[in-house]
């Protein structure tokens, strides 16, 4: 599914969206799985994927407890920062790689969009693991 | 006995009375009396025939349902597997197209040998990055693949082969922003180098500056530095930009391939690009 010209981070999307219903524990294992699916599929340079990942979980754990509002509050409003900084942290370790990088042009035309259709898609995403979340962990009440 | 003779007297009775009728019948004189009773049992008559009729019809209609269940049931089946025959036929109608286009290409360059090949999956077969744009074909090291070489489609240039497996090869698309290729334009002659860009779009670069570009040009492959063949079609000119503090010109691109729609693919396996930087190392060796 492309919108003019790019695709929402799926991947992404759906490890901020754990991260932010879980623990750190939980939230680095799925980033670590969800970056090693993208280095593996994609012809990047192996642990490009990864290293943004878990970078940008350890942010939505640090960002817990401290954004109003802890449930759909702190995914919507983490998406499109964190989408940048995952894209951008991407970019940097290509670019350290010795891979050509038009920072300008990459921000207004693939990464701010980007950044802009993650949160779209978040807010159709999380409502979803939410449901999920509390399927599998079902809060414990007591008395 | 008197039962006996009572019986055959009501029998006697009922055979005379029945050809006394037929009698009287061949002479037309029970007509009056059939009319009478005609007339009395009409409506009973009607009843029961319309009865009968409607049991008959019900009888019938049941039948029919069943039976146009059943041709229902057929042609929902035909139809189904005409849908799935039209499915497959309009696919094959678009593969053999495909197929045709390469052939006319293969034929058209006969100086080349082709690797036919067809993308595995689109889901898969593309990168998932919005920061790269590889592609995945489904033929590899076992195909005769190896790293750099060409692939295009009927189109033009779709990019070089990055990294090989047995079965499966990644291919650089042109508009990556780490795809550059030397080019000419077609009609002028005029020479530069294509880059892509992350939004997937070329420029040409490194146009000289007293060079006349016009929108419209046809770009093709120079084969200059050894990693394309030349001649092959890129795509066309639609903007020149020509700046007084710019040492070059640089023109935008419209590619001639559909990056987004790419399915059957040819890797040219009989080129073999030319590494310099071996080479001039080789040439150093040796005169050391």
């Amino acid at each position: 599914m492309k919108i003019n010209g790019v695709h929402p981070d799926l991947v992404l999307i759906l490890v901020i969206a754990w991260s932010s219903l879980n623990d750190l524990e939980e939230g680095l294992t799925w980033a670590l799985m969800g970056g090693l699916s993208l280095d593996f599929i994609s012809g990047a340079p192996f642990g490009v994927f990864s290293l943004a990942m878990l970078i940008v979980t350890l942010l939505v754990n640090f960002s817990q407890g401290r954004i109003l509002g802890s449930s759909i509050v702190l995914p919507l409003s983490l998406t499109f920062p964190l989408s940048l900084l995952f894209n951008t942290l991407a970019l940097f370790f290509l670019y350290l790689l010795g891979w050509p990088v038009a920072w300008i042009e990459s921000f207004a035309n693939v990464l701010f969009p980007v950044a802009l259709l993650n949160s779209g898609v978040m807010v159709l995403i999380y409502p979803l693991l939410s449901s999920v979340n509390r399927f599998l962990y079902p809060p414990h009440l007591s008395y | 006995m008197t039962a006996i003779r009572s019986r055959q007297l009501y029998i006697g009775l009922v055979i005379g009375l029945v050809l006394l009728g037929f009698t009287l019948d061949q002479f037309g004189y029970l007509s009056p009396l059939k009319e009478l009773v005609q007339v009395v049992l009409a409506p009973v008559q009607d009843a029961v025939s319309t009865t009968a009729q409607d049991i008959a019809y019900q009888f019938e209609i049941s039948a029919d349902i069943q039976a146009l269940h059943d041709r229902n049931t057929e042609l929902e089946a035909l139809a189904n597997s005409l849908m799935v025959e039209n499915v497959r036929l309009a696919d094959l109608e678009r593969e053999n197209r495909t197929l045709r286009q390469l052939l006319n290409y293969t034929r058209n360059n006969p100086q080349f040998i082709y690797e036919t090949t067809t993308i595995v999956g689109r889901s898969i077969g593309f990168d998932p990055s919005n920061l790269l744009y590889f592609v995945y074909v489904d033929v590899g090291a076992r195909d005769g693949v190896a790293e750099n070489m060409p692939v295009i489609t009927d189109r033009g240039l779709v990019g070089r082969v990055t990294a090989v497996s047995p079965n499966l090869s990644q291919v650089l698309m042109l508009i990556d922003p780490a795809s550059s290729v030397n080019v000419v334009i077609q009609n002028s002659r005029v020479t530069g180098v294509v880059r892509g860009h992350l939004d997937g779009t070329l420029t040409m670069e490194r146009i000289p500056p007293d060079e006349t570009v016009n929108p419209g040009d046809i770009v093709l492959t120079s084969g200059l530095g050894g990693n394309f063949p030349d001649k092959l079609v890129i795509g066309q000119i639609t903007e020149v930009i020509q700046r007084d503090q710019d040492m070059f010109q640089i023109a935008r691109v419209r590619p001639t391939v559909d990056f987004g729609k790419l399915e059957t693919m040819l890797v040219i396996t009989s080129f073999e690009p030319v590494d310099f930087e071996a080479e001039l190392l080789e040439a150093q060796e040796a005169g050391n």
